[in-house]
């Protein structure tokens, strides 16, 4: 058997699921033992010209984690599309925009703003450095997924996806024996399946935040007023967080049924919501229930804001592009 | 699955929709439209041609889905669903898309109306394209029914069941059954002794061998559904056995606590061990626990000593039973309204300031006073009496809002009666408008004006105080603009009717709601008056809202033809509709288990949500709830949804 050809590709990331790819330990020899890696720019240093040299469809399977949030990230996510067969959206950011989609409530102009501050210090598209023309990738006006740009084979969520499931992705693939296109590497059911913490279906009576107060080491977070993302996303991680005493924050996405993970969360805590009042003492404390949020969209949305319904804040683009 | 052939049929309704939406035009556009094999438009869908055209597209066509854009659903979806599947095809498979109350009535721009009714039909043929066939769910039942208040309605409903052959479960919270209307004197508008034509009816529901009564006795819980209900009941103890009093009444003779009756409306006392009235049924005596000096431990047990068939018993213990039911009906009627909120015409202050109820105690044969009327005050004959409509009614700010109904008839009875008992009397009425719909009615109230001398002043009372033995009005003429002040020996308040107080925790007991005024809540005001909307549980009589006699009769008989519809079915059956559990993605969170209001979900052993399809309305509360979506609504998925929101937003 030939050994197959695998990349690794990162976009707009942190770094941390390339890290993550390691944390199988020595499993990584059977891959390296398997297949050739013919892209990882985080390990190696491959330019545009090699991906280019490869044919349509050489390269098996690509491994593309990080958003995307240039032109650059974009033109590459193309490019590789042409050159695999296979292409896998790795970690949050690809899977759903991640962490970073959170910036698609702030226009570029905001986000430039409190980045560099005076206009003056504004990144130039293009601007001639010591006698050398410079070029920079454009920033995109919204942030977005992977498969908003190109078609996607596999999901492998989590920021970072867990060990045993990026494990289980690589023994699938050292055998040779993919599952169907559009399978994501995760359970099918929520998380709370895999929490071991009791669940009473008691009603929120309160928000609480994890650094601010002590919870209850066997009680389900939910019901103690933490908001636990954990019923509106998918198992697999094995509930890690919250036997660490930390609520889900719901970095593995929605479950196939849903197509707006946020929306789905804000629904059932809606429904929870009360203290047993009726009447207009009922929506009186569900009010002074409501008012103890501090950011809505950063807690429902922390990882989905780029692949919600809305997909941004809506604001009047500006004219100019960069 | 081969691809949808699915049918439109547009409906003119006459005009009702032709005048707005033009169906031709309509007809065309979505003729175009994928997945549609045929559409037609006609005069009157709903007709038996409009039914035939349906029945025989889906044949010649080989339709597997039909959207009829006519009216509501509400109206007609049963006619078209019945059509398809006389004609072979699932009727879940058919769907109205509302271009009537939805459109054509609320808009006038003919152009704007029919590309609204495009979009409207496109949703439809949307969700079509996404429903299965389904099949009801069909559901065994037990042969009986609960009737709860036994008022002339329960009265009359539990009769109407026990004759169509079912058993019927009588259940009333007093010793007696009977209601108010064993306390009325004769009866508008033919004024036949109230007593006489109901006692028959009482011996009746209590001999039928199909009847079995339940006094002194309350509903404790109710679970399960329609068919099914398990009931729970108390039998709160009498302390005396009815099978031994022989009703001599000599326990009452040495009883030593008095305390106001309440069947006459505290014009006189009752003593702890009592029976509400000569004809109560069951016949028997009962000593009231909280009167009574002390049973626990014994204190007095004067009556025990002086029974000479030894009926008494202390150590009787509340029974609880549970019986299992088809259907429930509820007729547990109404209350007065409290007469110490009208503070401002002397209610609870000034003895001869009294309500209608009490009037008919004074008026009635069988009452306290003999048939007399005498002032509570010092047993006099009142020489004039002011009679003062709609107290505590028709005032939202301070009182209730709604009309009672039945007081303007009522007070009218009680003048006329007045006169008739007390000869030179003079009988005044205080009224804001005569309200006397009904069959003979306004008849009954113009002789009483014309041939009783009865004076109608109309106005409203400002307030009401005593003077000396005297009882002064102060209010304003409103024809002649003039004040008024009338010095009266007695005043009758036609007091607003409350839903009994027992109303409100019934219908949580029950899981059927309350109207704003607190009375019990039909289905539908004009086409359901009688239903609820939770299956196999019906409403009737004044506790629905305020009605007399005839109209209470008539509504119990007709909850128990629903009930003996129920009945005589051979099993029952329930939408298929409901919401249904995706194994594979619920991870039995139980979020959803707390929402449902008709308690259909519950987890399994194996830690996933599981709906009871017999208890599930359909009414998604869960599925919104559902963080997975593993829970779905059939043939209104979430999927569906969206891509019917997706063609009503599109462009054009
Ligand atoms: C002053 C006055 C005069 C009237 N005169 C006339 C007249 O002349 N002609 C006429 O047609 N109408 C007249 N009416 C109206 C008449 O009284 C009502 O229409 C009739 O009594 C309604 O019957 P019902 O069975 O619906 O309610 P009710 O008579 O109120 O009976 C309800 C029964 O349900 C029982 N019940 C309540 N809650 C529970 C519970 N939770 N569990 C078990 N049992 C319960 C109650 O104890 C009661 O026995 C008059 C009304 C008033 C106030
Ligand atoms: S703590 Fe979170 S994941 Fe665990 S049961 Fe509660 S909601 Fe579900
Ligand atoms: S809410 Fe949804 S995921 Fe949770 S138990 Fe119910 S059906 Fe399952
Ligand atoms: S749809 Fe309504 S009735 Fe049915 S299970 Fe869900 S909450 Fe209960």
């Amino acid at each position: 058997m030939a050994k197959a050809k695998i990349g690794i590709y990162w976009a707009a990331a942190c770094g941390g699921c390339d890290c993550a790819l390691l944390e199988v330990n020595e499993q990584i020899l059977d891959v390296v033992a398997a297949a050739d890696i013919l892209l990882w720019p985080c390990a190696a240093d491959p330019k545009y010209s090699d991906l280019r040299g490869y044919k349509n469809g050489e390269i098996d399977i690509v491994l593309f984690n990080g958003a995307i949030r240039t032109q650059e990230n974009r033109e590459l996510a193309q490019l590789i599309r042409t050159k695999t067969k296979y292409l896998v959206a790795f970690g949050s950011c690809a899977q759903s925009g991640g962490v970073i989609g959170l910036a698609n409530q702030s226009s570029r102009d905001e986000i430039f703003s409190t980045v560099f501050g005076d206009q003056a210090n504004w990144p130039q598209l293009s601007s001639n450095q010591d006698g050398y023309d410079l070029h920079l990738p454009e920033f995109l006006p919204r942030l977005t997924n992977l498969a908003e740009v190109v078609e996607v084979d596999y999901v492998v969520p989590g920021c970072p996806p867990p060990k045993q499931i990026v494990s289980a992705l690589f023994t699938a693939l050292v055998a040779g024996d993919l599952p169907a296109t559009g399978t994501v590497f995760a359970s099918s059911k929520n998380l709370c399946e895999e929490c071991s913490r009791e669940r009473e279906q008691l009603k929120i009576t309160q928000i609480l935040r994890p650094h601010a107060h002590e919870s209850d080491p066997d009680k389900c977070l939910l019901d103690q007023g933490f908001m636990c993302m954990g019923p509106a996303t998918r198992g697999g991680c094995l509930a890690v967080c919250p036997a660490a005493n930390m609520p889900c924050t719901g970095c593995a996405g929605p479950t196939a049924n849903i197509r707006d993970q946020g929306a789905a969360m804000l629904n059932t805590v809606a429904s929870l919501i009360g203290t047993g009042e009726e009447g207009e003492d009922q929506l009186a404390a569900e009010d002074a229930i409501l008012a103890q949020f501090d950011d809505i969209v950063g807690t429902f949305y922390r990882f989905g804001a780029a692949t919600s319904i809305f997909k941004e804040r809506y604001h009047e683009r500006n004219a100019t592009t960069r | 699955m081969s691809s949808p052939r699915i049918g439109v049929f547009v409906c003119h309704c006459g005009l009702n929709i032709e005048r707005t939406v033009d169906t031709q035009s309509v007809s065309e556009t979505l003729r175009q439209y994928s997945g549609v094999a045929f559409v037609s438009d006609y005069d009157y869908m709903c007709s038996d041609p409009g039914q035939q055209l349906v029945s025989d597209a889906i044949r010649e066509h080989r339709l597997t889905g039909v959207v009829i854009a006519a009216c509501s659903p509400a109206m007609h979806e049963p006619t078209f669903r019945r059509a398809a599947d006389d004609a072979g095809l699932n009727s879940y498979l058919v769907e109205m898309a509302n271009i009537r109350e939805h459109c054509s009535w609320v808009h006038l721009d003919r152009a704007e109306a029919t590309a609204k009714a495009v979009k409207i039909i496109k949703t439809m043929v949307e969700k079509v394209r996404g429903n299965h066939p389904l099949d009801p769910v069909r559901i065994d039942h037990v042969d009986k029914c609960l009737v709860i208040g036994a008022g002339i309605t329960g009265i009359q409903a539990a009769l109407d069941v026990a004759d169509a052959g079912f058993q019927v479960l009588l259940v009333e919270k007093e010793p007696s059954i009977g209601g108010h209307m064993a306390q009325l004197s004769e009866t508008f508008p033919t004024l036949d002794c109230s007593q006489c034509i109901l006692t028959p009816k009482m011996v009746e529901a209590s001999r039928h061998p199909n009847i079995e009564l339940l006094t002194y006795s309350e509903v404790l819980d109710v679970a399960g559904y329609v068919g099914n209900y398990t009931v729970k009941i108390r039998k709160n103890p009498t302390y005396v056995d009815p099978d031994k009093c022989n009703l001599c009444g000599d326990c009452e003779k040495v009883c030593p606590q008095s305390v106001p009756s309440e069947f006459e409306r505290g014009l006189v006392d009752r003593k702890a061990i009592y029976i509400p009235f000569q004809q109560a049924v069951p016949s028997t005596y009962t000593l009231d626990e909280h009167s009574c000096l002390g049973l626990q431990p014994l204190r007095c047990s004067e009556c025990a000593k002086v029974c000479a068939p030894g009926a008494i018993n202390f150590d009787m213990q509340p029974e609880i039973l549970q019986e299992e039911v088809a259907a429930i009906i509820v007729t547990t009627g109404y209350d007065m309204y409290p007469i110490l909120n009208l503070g401002e015409y002397g209610g609870g202050d000034v003895p001869d300031v009294i309500d209608g109820l009490q009037f008919e105690r004074m008026l009635s044969a069988s009452g306290p006073t003999g048939g007399q009327v005498r002032r509570p005050s010092d047993g006099r004959v009142p020489k004039r009496v002011v009679f003062v409509q709609c107290a505590g009614s028709r005032d939202p700010e301070n009182h209730n809002a709604y009309c009672s109904k039945i007081c303007c008839m009522y007070t009218a009875k009680h003048a006329l009666l007045y006169r008739h008992a007390v000869p030179e009397s003079e009988a005044i009425i205080f009224y804001i408008d005569i309200r006397a719909g009904g069959k003979g009615y306004e008849e009954f109230v113009q002789n009483a004006t014309e041939h009783e001398q009865i004076q109608y002043l109309r106005g409203k009372v400002a307030k009401i105080y005593r003077e000396g033995d005297k009882v002064m009005l102060w209010g304003v003429d409103t024809l002649s603009g003039k004040k008024v002040e009338i010095e009266a020996d007695l005043v009758v308040l036609a007091l607003s009717m409350d839903p009994h107080p027992s109303t409100l925790a019934l219908t949580k007991t029950l899981k059927i709601s309350c109207g704003g005024e607190g009375f019990l809540k039909e289905a539908h005001p004009k086409l359901r008056p009688v239903e609820t909307l939770t299956a196999g549980i019906y409403v009737a009589g004044a506790g629905q809202g305020p009605k007399d006699i005839p109209e209470s009769v008539a509504q119990g008989s007709a909850a128990a033809a629903k009930t003996i519809a129920l009945l005589t079915q051979d099993k029952l059956s329930h939408s298929p509709e409901t919401v249904s559990i995706d194994e594979e993605i619920c991870g039995g969170c139980g979020v959803c288990v707390g929402m449902c209001p008709y308690t259909a979900l519950s987890l399994t052993a194996a830690g996933v949500a599981e709906c009871n399809e017999v208890l599930c309305e359909g009414c998604g509360t869960c599925v919104s709830a559902c963080p997975t979506g593993a829970a779905q609504l059939k043939n209104l998925t979430d999927f569906q949804l969206r891509e019917m929101i997706e063609v009503a937003l599109a462009d054009g």
